[in-house]
């Protein structure tokens, strides 16, 4: 900036000094002539004298000769006079050649004084010729001689009053046409001052502009990068081509942005990584608390089964002795009457729903009994074909289309056969309940990696969502005649297992449940088991 | 660089406007002196030449003196008695036969006269002629001849010739030729010879080699018949009646201005080397001749009505 303050000061003032000194040399060239036009004058002016000494001389020339003085002193003092004037006038033109200082004028005015050189000379040798007369004149006494050069002095004066009027003549036309060339020179300065003074204001206006152009660009365009930075968009760069304090300012500016850019992607960088640690960690958090939440409700759910199962094991154990001495005493009863007694078809009926009862109280049994498995190593796609062949026979299972889907590489499971049997003898009759019109049930293994699946889907009534929650607590049923057992026990089972079920279902389209057992190589490892629910 | 830059424009700008005022204080004063010493000259040659050549003299003498010294020129050798009888100058270089005249009849005394560049403050009357006139010194030839002479008081101008043919035989000096023309002054009586005016003429020795090396044309066409015996050169004398200080003041400082660069230069115009004391006796020679002619100096008149 300072530079540019400089340069534009210095162009201005170039600009104003390189017109003072055209003004400067125009003054100097009037002024010039203007000596010219006064030595012109003092030189009319010597002619003028010289006019009227030489004038003065002839009158007192006729004086002395008339005899009225004797007195020479006038006459030689305007001869001396005329004679002093006459040796100055070649200097006084000469000092005009020094006034000038321009080629073409110097060599205009010597050719002018070389041609009044002539008339000069010629006054100069009259005159010498002159004062010898006058000498003579003076001092003479004889008659004859005063006449002769009397007459030749005479005529002498008034030759040299001839040239000295023609040479006036020649100064006053020198001195008028210097004066106009004066004049048009004066014009012409007053013409180029105003155009100096004008040329100097513009281009002072100018460089003004260009100077307060290149400050307010420069610094706009720098307060504007400040501004995106300033919005958090580091990709801009001030674009300042000056090499001034400006252009320094931007590239010192410039590295700044350049590093803060880096710095933001960096931060930018580390807040993604935060934000997927955060994501990871509220995923592993919802996860954690899901699977405790579920532990809860497993362990809420498993601590009501033991205490139902308890509960179960007191009342069928009371229950199945007054059960087998109604059912002893029923069936006495019904042998010791008739076979057309109306109160045998009664008993009949009695009969039934205490054998009913039994089987809930077996069922409670069974619940209650804590689980001693025998576990052996089975291929659960055996025991799926073993369990389906004992429902084929079942009238209900011949609208029903079975479709199976075993993987033959399926790995072997440690499991009870009984309770897996069991488990799978549940599943498919409850399919084969949603199902009275029939439909397609689907059965489908699978290795997960870490255990065995085992899909069961009907196309039957599906379950509502709210009973979807229920359906693995003990005594829940939607069916008229069900202990609503069959599904806890189920549970139960594959929970003795290690093992989870899940049920999906959509009401109206089917249910589908999916059991996972592990491995034998995962179930050495593993030690706890959930259960779940979707 | 920029200062460099801006101390150029500064210099630029300075000369530019540089003014160059002339030194009014350059003109010294002229000095108003109150006594005025007037010393006449002759015209022994050009009126102007004589104004010329004694200007430097007067401004020295003014300075020397501390008074004003006026240099008036004489129309006529024989004014210059009535000049110092009437007191209207106070001194005046005299010719040597004018001086002769002029001491007879009033109180004048000699100071100094000029050493001219040849060493000689004495001169020598000399009669010439044109070499084409054949004419030699001998006084018969010149009968009926043409005669440029000075004025009647002039040694070389007048008394010469009369007595150079006095002493050759011839006693009607003024019948001897058939014209005489008293051109009134030394050099005018060379041109007049020179142009033809006259067959021979008369005049003083400084003069006529001043004017032939001055005119070489002059130089070739005339020639020298007869010589006088020297007298002294133009001396200047003072009125008697002079304050007698001014006398000495005045005898001392010709005498030492040879001294001085002023002085010398004064003496350059004057074409001499320096001043000489100057005595009565030294005019004994030109006494005689004018005896030998038969002119007393006491009523020789100053002017001739011809």
């Amino acid at each position: 900036m300072k530079k540019k303050l400089i340069t534009g000061l210095a162009l201005v003032l170039l600009i104003f000094t390189i017109g003072s000194m055209v003004v400067i040399q125009n003054l100097n060239t009037i002024v010039a002539n203007q000596n010219l036009i006064n030595e012109q004058d003092m030189i009319i002016t010597m002619y003028n004298e010289m006019l009227f000494q030489m004038k003065g001389a002839q009158a007192e020339l006729y004086r002395h000769q008339a005899g009225y003085t004797r007195n020479i002193d006038d006459l030689i003092r305007y001869i001396e006079e005329f004679d002093a004037n006459l040796e100055f006038l070649p200097k006084k033109y000469s000092s005009h050649l020094h006034d000038v200082a321009c080629m073409q004028c110097h060599s205009q005015i010597e050719e002018r004084l070389t041609s009044l050189s002539g008339i000069l000379s010629g006054i100069e040798k009259l005159e010498k010729d002159y004062k010898e007369d006058v000498s003579i004149l003076i001092t003479t006494n004889d008659a004859i001689q005063i006449k002769l050069v009397e007459d030749a002095a005479t005529q002498k004066g008034i030759t040299m009053i001839g040239l000295l009027e023609k040479a006036r003549h020649a100064a006053d036309k020198m001195r008028s046409e210097i004066k106009s060339k004066r004049n048009i020179l004066i014009t012409r300065s007053r013409t180029l001052i105003f155009t100096s003074i004008f040329v100097t204001i513009v281009s002072s206006l100018i460089v003004l502009m260009v100077i307060i152009r290149g400050v307010t660009g420069s610094v706009n365009s720098l307060i504007k990068g400040i501004q995106t930075i300033a919005s958090g968009d580091f990709s801009k760069r001030v674009r300042v081509d000056t090499k001034d304090e400006i252009g320094f300012m931007a590239e010192a500016f410039n590295n700044m942005t350049a590093k803060l850019s880096a710095m933001n992607e960096e931060k930018d960088k580390l807040l993604d990584a935060l934000k997927g640690f955060n994501e990871e960690l509220e995923k592993r958090v919802k996860e954690a608390t899901d699977k405790l939440r579920l532990t809860q409700e497993s362990m809420v759910r498993a601590e009501t089964l033991a205490a139902i199962g308890t509960m179960a094991a007191g009342v069928s154990h009371e229950m199945s002795t007054p059960l087998n001495t109604v059912l002893g005493f029923t069936q006495l009863i019904n042998s010791q009457i008739d076979g057309d007694d109306p109160v045998k078809k009664d008993l009949k009926v009695i009969e039934q729903e205490i054998l009913r009862c039994k089987r809930i109280v077996q069922g409670l049994l069974e619940f209650a009994r804590t689980s001693v498995h025998e576990e052996k190593i089975l291929d659960i796609n055996s025991v799926i074909n073993e369990t389906l062949t004992l429902i084929n026979y079942q009238h209900s299972m011949r609208k029903i289309v079975v479709k199976r889907n075993l993987d033959k590489d399926l790995a072997s499971v440690e499991a009870d056969p009984a309770n897996l049997k069991q488990v799978l003898l549940n599943l498919f009759l409850n399919a084969v309940q949603a199902m009275p019109d029939g439909g397609e049930l689907k059965i489908i293994t699978k290795n997960t990696g870490t255990g065995v699946e085992i899909t069961i889907a009907d196309t039957g009534t599906g379950i509502p969502n709210d009973a979807l929650q229920k359906i693995f607590q003990p005594f829940y049923t939607t069916k008229k005649d069900g202990t609503g057992l069959g599904l806890s026990i189920t549970y139960g089972i594959v929970k003795d297992h290690g093992g989870d079920i899940y049920v999906d279902s959509v009401p109206g389209k089917g249910t589908t449940f999916r059991i996972i057992f592990p491995s034998r190589s995962m179930l050495a490892g593993k030690t706890d088991s959930s259960l779940r629910s979707e | 660089m920029f200062s460099k830059f801006f101390l150029v424009l500064f210099l630029l700008i300075s000369f530019s406007c540089t003014n160059n005022t002339p030194d009014i204080n350059s003109v010294e004063p002229k000095k108003i002196r109150e006594n005025t010493l007037t010393i006449a000259i002759l015209p022994e040659q050009n009126v102007f030449e004589q104004r010329k050549k004694y200007r430097p003299l007067a401004e020295y003498l003014s300075n020397a003196l501390d008074m004003n010294v006026k240099i008036k020129l004489l129309d006529s050798y024989g004014s210059i008695y009535d000049e110092i009888k009437n007191k209207t100058i106070d001194g005046a270089f005299f010719g040597s036969f004018n001086y002769v005249l002029t001491k007879a009849r009033a109180d004048i005394e000699p100071i100094a006269r000029a050493v001219g560049t040849d060493g000689k403050s004495t001169y020598h009357g000399l009669i010439f002629t044109r070499k084409d006139t054949g004419l030699t010194g001998n006084a018969k030839a010149l009968k009926g001849k043409s005669i440029a002479l000075v004025h009647e008081v002039t040694t070389a101008g007048y008394i010469f010739p009369a007595w150079y043919l006095k002493k050759h035989g011839v006693n009607n000096f003024e019948q001897y030729f058939s014209k005489i023309t008293f051109t009134g002054s030394h050099d005018a009586a060379i041109l007049a010879v020179f142009k033809g005016q006259a067959d021979i003429g008369a005049a003083k020795d400084l003069i006529y080699e001043k004017l032939l090396s001055d005119n070489p044309d002059i130089k070739d066409k005339l020639v020298v018949i007869a010589s006088s015996i020297e007298v002294p050169s133009n001396t200047l004398c003072l009125r008697g009646d002079l304050d007698p200080g001014i006398k000495i003041s005045l005898k001392e400082i010709l005498l030492s201005m040879h001294t001085s660069p002023d002085g010398k230069n004064t003496l350059t115009a004057l074409d001499a080397l320096s001043f000489k004391e100057t005595a009565d006796s030294e005019y004994a020679e030109l006494r005689k001749m004018a005896s030998e002619l038969d002119l007393d100096p006491q009523i020789y008149p100053f002017r001739h009505n011809r």
